[in-house]
């Protein structure tokens, strides 16, 4: 216990002796953390808003003109019961009814109508549907499936559009995982290059500490310290400055979605191993 | 008890420092061990306290095999050695007691056990005033005391000394000579390096002469 103090006691006295090297290596992990958070906030707002939009997703059949309501029930009914695809609505329009909401759309069309002998529009039964990357798969059963029968004259849905734009999302996520691996290589690099300078003014200590026999996790655990208070106040730093940023920002735009609980308690995680690697390979530069 | 066996110490593969050393320092004893310079004394030292481990042969200091070694063994052997530098290698920004409260937490004393350890220690040397002034303000006399102060604090089975009074007139060496005698003389083992030869006369101990690498007794 005294000597779990003792090393603690050290490791803050150092983390104050060390002010003029500590302060640069705060700011720069402050500047370079709060970039990978805001990285980190953006593949976040371009994933929910790529949900937000197709979770609106609409899945439209056209059926043959003068369908019976009997095969209609029937056909709704198997897509009710499907069990590959979140249905959330299904409505039915009939001929009329469908005509009546394109005449309403422009006062022009109905005149045009009027012209016409019979009504051009079809019955139409329209999904409301959940489009994920996991979904699609079962939403393309479903539409080649419903395809094959006989009164469905044709099944609408953005699948190949949906497709294109989950292989693009796959790709930002590549890009965005590139990004924050190179921060967080450099966050490292840095690190490993400011604290050896630390280190480097208690060598002597380092050496007598050695000699007298302390085992390698004695000798390490004042740095290990310094290391977590310095991550600490960067993290802190970081956090508190975008917390206090997204305040006006949501203002702006209120869907905005910031870091999850999760994702700051990984981010947190990350930093303080990276700090710690960065120390260690820093102190094995002086430690034989 | 340091036992060697056919030890040689090779740096860079192909410069010999030690050659076919074989000796047995018993428990208790006081060793000089003699030589011009570059003879390889030192090198002798840093294998006993595991700086350095031997390229060939056995050597064993206090039942433990030196070449297997891990971190951690090491370390817990070195608590039991003290050593004492020509340069003395103290932290010249720190007080005496700083100084010596270091080695005390290495092995585990409570503050109180290691104020106590060292006001003993400092009394023996009769440094106890200095106790809070710091290294960088005393004599080379006064740092090298405090230098084996440093390595008493722990009370080790064995001192090693590398020159330690090459850099003092001859007054203080003849004192600092007398501290060894003393702390020998309670049971620790010293293994003392000189090239002092003026020194070693006036000492009736066993004196290990190592030219060239290899020991010439």
């Amino acid at each position: 216990m005294n000597r779990i103090f003792f090393l603690l006691r050290l490791g803050i006295r150092n983390t104050f002796r060390h002010r003029e090297t500590a302060a640069p290596l705060i700011i720069s992990m402050f500047v370079l953390i709060t970039i990978n958070l805001m990285v980190l906030s953006a593949r976040n707002n371009i994933a929910s808003s790529l949900k937000l939009f197709t979770e609106k997703a609409v899945m439209e059949i056209i059926l043959e003109k003068g369908t019976e309501q009997e095969p209609i029930a029937a056909l709704i009914e198997t897509v009710r019961n499907n069990d590959t695809v979140n249905i959330d609505s299904i409505v039915f329009k009939d001929e009329t009814q469908n005509l009546k909401e394109f005449i309403e759309t422009d006062p022009d069309l109905a005149a045009a109508v009027e012209m016409l002998e019979q009504n051009p529009l079809p019955p139409t039964v329209t999904l409301g549907l959940r489009m994920t990357p996991d979904t699609l798969k079962g939403i393309d059963r479903m539409a080649s499936d419903l395809r094959k029968i006989g009164y469905v004259k044709e099944v609408i849905y953005p699948g190949r559009w949906f497709g294109k734009l989950n292989k693009g999302l796959e790709l930002a996520e590549y890009f965005f995982a590139a990004i924050i691996a190179s921060l967080l290589l450099v966050t490292w690099l840095l690190w490993i290059s400011i604290f050896r300078t630390s280190i480097y003014s208690v060598r002597d200590e380092i050496e007598i500490m050695e000699t007298v026999g302390g085992t390698r996790l004695y000798i390490r655990t004042p740095f290990y310290v310094e290391t977590f208070i310095y991550a600490a106040v960067s993290f802190s730093a970081s956090f508190i400055f975008l917390k206090s940023l997204s305040v006006p920002v949501r203002g702006l735009l209120p869907e905005l979605v910031l870091l999850s609980e999760h994702q700051l308690y990984i981010s947190a995680a990350v930093t303080l191993l990276l700090a710690m690697l960065g120390t260690e390979k820093a102190i094995n530069r002086i430690l034989r | 008890m340091i036992r060697m066996n056919h030890v040689y110490k090779t740096y860079l593969k192909t410069w010999p420092a030690l050659k076919d050393i074989n000796t047995i320092i018993n428990d208790g004893e006081f060793v000089f061990l003699t030589g011009p310079s570059g003879a390889g004394k030192t090198t002798f030292l840093k294998l006993i306290y595991g700086e350095e481990a031997p390229s060939r042969g056995e050597l064993f200091v206090q039942g433990q095999k030196i070449r297997r070694l891990t971190h951690r063994k090491r370390a817990l052997l070195r608590q039991r050695i003290g050593v004492v530098f020509q340069d003395f290698k103290l932290i010249q920004r720190k007080s005496v007691h700083e100084n010596l409260s270091l080695a005390a937490n290495v092995v585990g004393f409570s503050p109180a056990q290691a104020d106590r350890r060292i006001a003993e220690v400092l009394s023996d040397l009769r440094i106890s005033p200095k106790k809070k002034v710091p290294v960088y303000q005393l004599s080379g006399g006064e740092q090298q005391r405090v230098a084996i102060a440093r390595a008493l604090v722990t009370s080790p089975e064995i001192i090693l000394a590398d020159e330690p009074t090459g850099n003092l007139d001859p007054e203080i060496a003849s004192a600092i000579m007398d501290i060894l005698k003393l702390i020998n003389a309670r049971g620790t083992t010293v293994v003392m390096a000189t090239h002092d030869y003026n020194l070693i006369d006036r000492y009736p101990f066993r004196k290990i002469h190592i030219a060239e690498g290899r020991i010439d007794e």
